[in-house]
């Protein structure tokens, strides 16, 4: 119940954020960035960078008011608030999927892209799958420092991000032989990419309900 | 019966530590916290309301908190608000709603009339004072039968100050409730506290009724001259000042007092003043 509690009240402190302005700019940056490059994925991308925005201003409102202490003082328990949280950015990533692939598939209309379908099919679980790790090594680092020291540090996963992009370049074949295992053996390819995930989400939980109960406000 | 008893509680920084604090909060009463700053009052405080980890045992209504978290009884009110600064009130009743078990929004909204709050302020827009008056409506309208208030009145002016005693005193009117109201502005207790507690570099210095609190010491005043006729063991601090010394003792110690020393008056706040002073 007190999960649920921390999931109202984590979007209650987010509220005056969720404004219209920010909804005008989502889709606007959605429509521009999907134009220039024709491709409806976009879409989704962009709106993904909205849901990794989102899942932190729980911590950074959070910090900036001591709202914390305030969910100790409604007794609840740390580790309802992790849980929470992790339900909270759960939500925004899938929201923010759902309006992402209308959006995609409205911009593929109007620009008569075909094949809408197939290419959804295929990367809004990966997106979904990428967008949340990055949150699942996001999150430990909040709960322990904090937005503010730990926004910094949050940087991390992206930078680990921008380095698997540059490996091909440096490993060519290696990784056309890897990618080519990967789409002989699609099976194998998706239950890694889900082991993957639930590894992730299981240490990034435990860490954060560790470092969250160890807290003092 | 006491509402709340703290026993051996410690807790340790890297430049503080409280020292074995053992106190009690008496049922129906209000309760002074007092101290310098930096002492160890909210420390304690924040241990009572479980912010923090701490050795020792806070036991409120026969509970131990430590082990059975269950603080939806206590309304606080310390320096920080604990709400969204980007809340309006309409957001604060909600989340209010969502937190607390037996919110009662119409009394909420009838405080804040009486308060003079606006509805559609925004926390960030509220002054000191109203944010104070906004945490005493929260605390008021989730039926606490403990108040804990840190520092509530540093920084309000004298009529609001008087207000928010007021405010205390009419809380105090059912006999269930109680307070403890910590604070270094020793004139608001002079008037509400039924109880002092005197904390002083993480230890508790002395805990008794207002009234014994104020007898267990006295005040002397003497000339330069005579400052060293005094019995040094019964010195708990002093003061020299340009043509005469203030000695803080213990009344037990100075029965007689020498012609040489003229009795002052004895405050709270010079208690303060004078506590632990060498020079």
């Amino acid at each position: 119940m007190n999960t649920i509690k921390v999931f109202k009240l984590d979007l209650l402190s987010i509220k005056p954020y969720l404004t219209l302005k920010n909804l005008v700019i989502f889709i606007g940056l959605s429509v521009i960035y999907t134009a220039l490059s024709k491709n409806p994925a976009t879409a989704i991308a962009v709106s993904q960078m909205f849901a990794l925005l989102f899942s932190s201003y729980p911590f950074m409102v959070g910090e900036g008011a001591g709202i914390d202490p305030l969910y100790r003082i409604f007794v609840i328990e740390p580790g309802d608030v992790v849980k929470g949280r992790y339900l909270i950015a759960g939500a925004f990533v899938v929201i923010s999927l759902i309006f992402g692939t209308v959006l995609s598939l409205i911009i593929s209309q109007i620009y008569s892209i075909k094949g809408i379908l197939d290419m959804l099919l295929l990367n809004v679980p990966i997106i979904f799958l990428v967008i949340t790790i990055i949150i699942f090594l996001e999150y430990p680092i909040y709960f322990k420092y904090g937005y503010m020291k730990g926004r910094t540090l949050a940087g991390v996963p992206f930078m680990f991000l921008g380095i698997a992009f540059m490996v091909p370049n440096f490993f060519p074949e290696f990784v056309k032989m890897i990618l080519k295992f990967f789409v002989m053996n699609k099976g194998i390819c998706i239950i890694s990419l889900v082991l993957i995930w639930i590894i992730t989400l299981c240490i990034s939980y435990t860490h954060s309900n560790k470092v969250y109960s160890e807290r003092d406000f | 019966m006491n509402r709340v008893e703290i026993k051996n509680l410690n807790k340790k920084y890297s430049n503080f530590s409280l020292k074995n604090v053992t106190f009690s909060i008496p049922n129906g009463y209000v309760t002074g916290f007092i101290g310098k700053n930096g002492m160890g009052k909210t420390t304690t405080i924040k241990s009572i309301i479980s912010l923090n980890h701490y050795d020792g045992s806070v036991i409120f209504s026969n509970t131990n908190l430590h082990e059975n978290f269950d603080n939806q009884k206590i309304g606080v009110i310390m320096d920080d608000s604990f709400l969204a600064k980007d809340w309006d009130i309409t957001l604060v009743n909600k989340a209010m709603k969502v937190g607390y078990d037996n919110w009662n929004e119409e009394l909420f909204y009838s405080y804040l009339i009486r308060f003079s709050i606006n509805k559609k302020m925004k926390v960030k827009e509220l002054s000191r004072g109203m944010k104070i008056k906004l945490m005493l409506a929260i605390a008021l309208s989730h039926r606490a039968e403990l108040l804990v208030l840190d520092e509530p009145t540093s920084g309000l002016d004298p009529s609001m100050r008087e207000e928010f005693c007021e405010i205390i005193s009419e809380y105090m009117e059912d006999e269930n409730h109680t307070v403890l109201f910590s604070t270094h502005i020793t004139q608001d207790l002079e008037s509400i506290a039924d109880y002092i507690v005197f904390i002083d570099e993480g230890k508790i210095i002395l805990s008794l009724e207002k009234d014994e609190f104020l007898e267990y010491f006295k005040i002397l005043k003497c000339d330069l001259e005579h400052q060293n006729t005094i019995n040094e063991s019964a010195v708990l601090g002093k003061k020299i000042n340009q043509h005469s010394v203030e000695f803080l003792v213990r009344a037990d110690d100075m029965k007689a007092v020498s012609n040489k020393f003229i009795e002052d008056k004895v405050s709270i706040d010079r208690i303060m003043v004078l506590y632990g002073r060498k020079k």
